[in-house]
């Protein structure tokens, strides 16, 4: 029987026990792998509250913003010895490590460093963050750069599911050392996470340790709204029966007394049939202690929606969502690829006030076409919705960094059609922010700066709940020190590319 | 200064015993109602607030022993009771949130002071509205800055910080401080 090791890594949120993990491990469970799950964030976690360390305070080291201090240095690299040490010890036949995003990249090689040279167990790795190609990869991407630094064996591309089963079975094709992703099809043949695998009581979590995971009932996105890159890991909108979500939700409320789910899709609304269906069953399931769940949501236009839509999710246990409203202007939403208007937001506010369902809508500034009067538009809904701050309804605002051009985003197709030109970064490289328009030469970096932080300032005027600006802001104070966007003496040299 | 005008709603009930309860409702020492209160009324009034205001809703006139009448009898559950149910801004609620935090400030009568013992009379002499139920004779306090939805939110949901979570640390909204401090570093760069 195989002995595999199942290995979570820092910085995911230590809210949850990792989804993806879960169902790995499960899946080698079922293969008749005998499965041991670490959870080296969640070790992290604790480890720093050990030593009265802040663990949050390592952020900008995952996020590559700062080296470590010579504390964290030290912290850092005794937890990976001790870790390595404990894990290569085992002899597991397989280390399987997750590397969930971006953020994991930083702590995986590392880690890998480390621990490679102490086992001869097959190592393979998969996750979000082994598909990530940039200027830290050299422009390859993660999971090769780690196999051809011999740190891993393997590397596991998309969707890991049904790609899993085969890579343990001996076979390759698409998605096992490639960058060609598989995608399931049939979402409700998935196996679900095992939480059994995991302590439950170690994490930290958000609500009066209320236990809560995260649950997926799609993949992919029915919207293609043009500044987002998920089109580029997830060509095709995918997504579970409502019975079937609610079946995994009973299940964990009744095995494991989890009684808050975060849904990790892009919408959790995305399919109106597969929610409202998933609804229904919930609230007439009875929970003897009630559920809660949230995720992100779409607002829709009001003609596609009903009253009863809104009694039925707050029945159901929904009731905290982020929902993309993105700027004031209907305008700019619409060239946003969203089709809704500020009269639908004004509907569905209010239905979301009288069910008592909260929302954090998500905004940013100086999208490709906004004018000065969208702007002033976007200005103008701070007093319009105050009232639903005032109520509770707004629960928390989120006002995201300036336009990225990503690669793979449907803005990344209309460089030449909106005249993008880029300015050169402190590395030379075309900066993703960086960008200008011909067809709006109005909306230079300086007005896109001025007018988010105008926006920043209207929202703390109308008392909203900003929160998370603090990195925010000192990444654009950053941005704009590193390519001297305060000093209009130095020249700016702009570029023109056709794809990012 | 320019007085912001404001539709303020109060929701009271009434509960009989020998009469129905006594409220007198004063905003800044103008007197908006006085009378008595009979089952459900909802008062609105259109306010002129400055930038801090008092509003004092006061139940008043219940007898407890006074000239041989009580107000209460207990032995058949009636009482003569006042309560404020909401209290509502431009239509928003004062909630738990801020009613929870806010103690009703007990009148005592002559003979209440007579015939209730002292550790009693300390202990009752402020009594929680969470409820919103004035069993005595009693005053309650709001006081109230403009602009209103702005001051309705601070008081009702910041809370003090607390380093519980990164990416998920609510008790960060509206302690706006290191945000003001780098929005002036960023203008300030951006003059140049």
């Amino acid at each position: 029987m195989n002995r595999t090791a199942v290995i979570t890594i820092p910085r995911i949120e230590p809210h949850r026990p990792p989804a993806g993990a879960a169902i790995v491990a499960k899946i080698c469970k079922n293969l008749g792998h005998n499965v041991s799950c670490y959870d080296l964030n969640i070790e992290f976690f604790h480890y720093c509250k050990q030593l009265n360390v802040d663990y949050h305070a390592f952020d900008s080291v995952w996020d590559n913003f700062s080296d470590p201090t010579d504390l964290q240095e030290k912290i850092l690299t005794e937890f990976i010895a001790h870790w390595s040490g404990c894990i290569a010890r085992e002899n597991y036949d397989r280390i399987l490590i997750s590397v969930f995003g971006v953020s994991g990249l930083y702590f995986a090689e590392r880690f890998l460093k480390v621990v490679r040279p102490l086992t001869t167990a097959i190592i393979s790795a998969g996750g979000m963050g082994i598909s990530y190609v940039g200027l830290t990869t050299n422009g390859q991407g993660f999971g090769a750069k780690l196999r051809n630094a011999g740190l891993i064996n393997d590397y596991i591309t998309g969707e890991g599911e049904i790609v899993l089963v085969k890579y343990l079975n001996g076979e390759g094709g698409p998605g096992i050392n490639n960058e060609t992703p598989h995608q399931v099809e049939d979402l409700d043949s998935l196996t679900w996470p095992d939480y059994s695998f995991y302590d439950l009581d170690r994490y930290d979590y958000l609500t009066n340790n209320e236990r809560e995971v995260f649950i997926t009932g799609s993949r992919g996105c029915v919207r293609k709204c043009t500044y987002c890159d998920i089109e580029r890991y997830w060509p095709k909108y995918r997504y579970r029966s409502g019975q079937n979500i609610a079946d995994e939700i009973i299940f964990n409320y009744e095995n494991h007394g989890i009684t808050r789910y975060y849904f990790t899709d892009s919408l959790v609304n995305g399919s109106l049939r597969a929610f409202r269906d998933m609804c229904n069953k919930l609230a007439a399931y009875n929970f003897p202690t009630p559920i809660h769940w949230g995720g992100q949501y779409i607002f829709r236009p009001k003609s596609a929606l009903d009253d009863d839509d809104f009694k039925m999710t707050k029945d159901a246990g929904g009731d905290l969502f982020f929902v993309g409203i993105e700027t004031g202007s209907d305008r700019v939403r619409f060239d946003m690829g969203k089709k809704f208007t500020n009269n639908d937001i004004d509907y569905q506010l209010e239905q979301f006030s009288r069910n008592r369902i909260k929302l954090i809508p998500l905004m940013f500034t100086g999208y490709l076409t906004e004018t000065l009067e969208d702007h002033h538009e976007t200005m103008s809904i701070f007093p319009r919705w105050q009232r639903y701050v005032a109520d509770g309804t707004i629960d928390g605002f989120e006002l995201g960094s300036n336009l990225l051009i990503l690669p793979g985003a449907p803005v990344e197709r209309m460089i030449e059609s909106h005249g993008l030109t880029f300015m050169m970064d402190t590395k030379n490289e075309p900066g993703l922010s960086l960008w200008q328009s011909s067809l709006n030469p109005d909306l230079t970096l300086r007005e896109r700066i001025r007018r988010k932080i105008e926006l920043h300032e209207q929202a703390i005027r109308y008392a909203y709940p900003v929160w998370r600006q603090e990195a925010r802001l000192n990444a654009l104070k950053q941005l704009i020190l590193k390519n001297n966007l305060h000093d209009s003496k130095i020249e700016k040299k702009f570029v023109k590319i056709n794809k990012i | 200064m320019l007085a912001d005008q404001i539709k303020l709603e109060i929701d009271l009930k009434g509960q009989y015993c020998n009469h129905w309860p006594f409220a007198r409702i004063i905003l800044n020492d103008q007197k908006l109602f006085d009378g008595e209160v009979v089952d459900s009324v909802n008062l609105m009034f259109n306010i002129d607030a400055q930038k801090k205001n008092q509003l004092l809703i006061e139940h008043y006139g219940k007898q407890f022993g006074d000239n041989n009448i009580y107000d209460c009898i207990p032995d058949r559950g009636e009482d003569c009771i006042l309560t404020i149910n909401d209290i509502r801004f431009n239509d928003v609620t004062v909630g738990s949130e801020i009613m929870s935090k806010l103690f009703f400030k007990t009148i005592w009568t002559e003979q209440q002071l007579q015939t209730t013992a002292p550790d009693m009379l300390l202990q009752m002499s402020k009594i929680s509205c969470h409820s919103g139920t004035m069993n005595f004779n009693s005053i309650f306090s709001l006081e109230f800055e403009t602009p209103i939805l702005n001051w309705l939110t601070i008081a009702k949901y910041k809370q003090p910080l607390e380093n519980n979570a990164y990416f998920s640390n609510y008790s960060l909204r509206w302690h706006y401080e290191k945000d003001i401090e780098l929005i002036n570093e960023i203008k300030e760069l951006m003059k140049q």
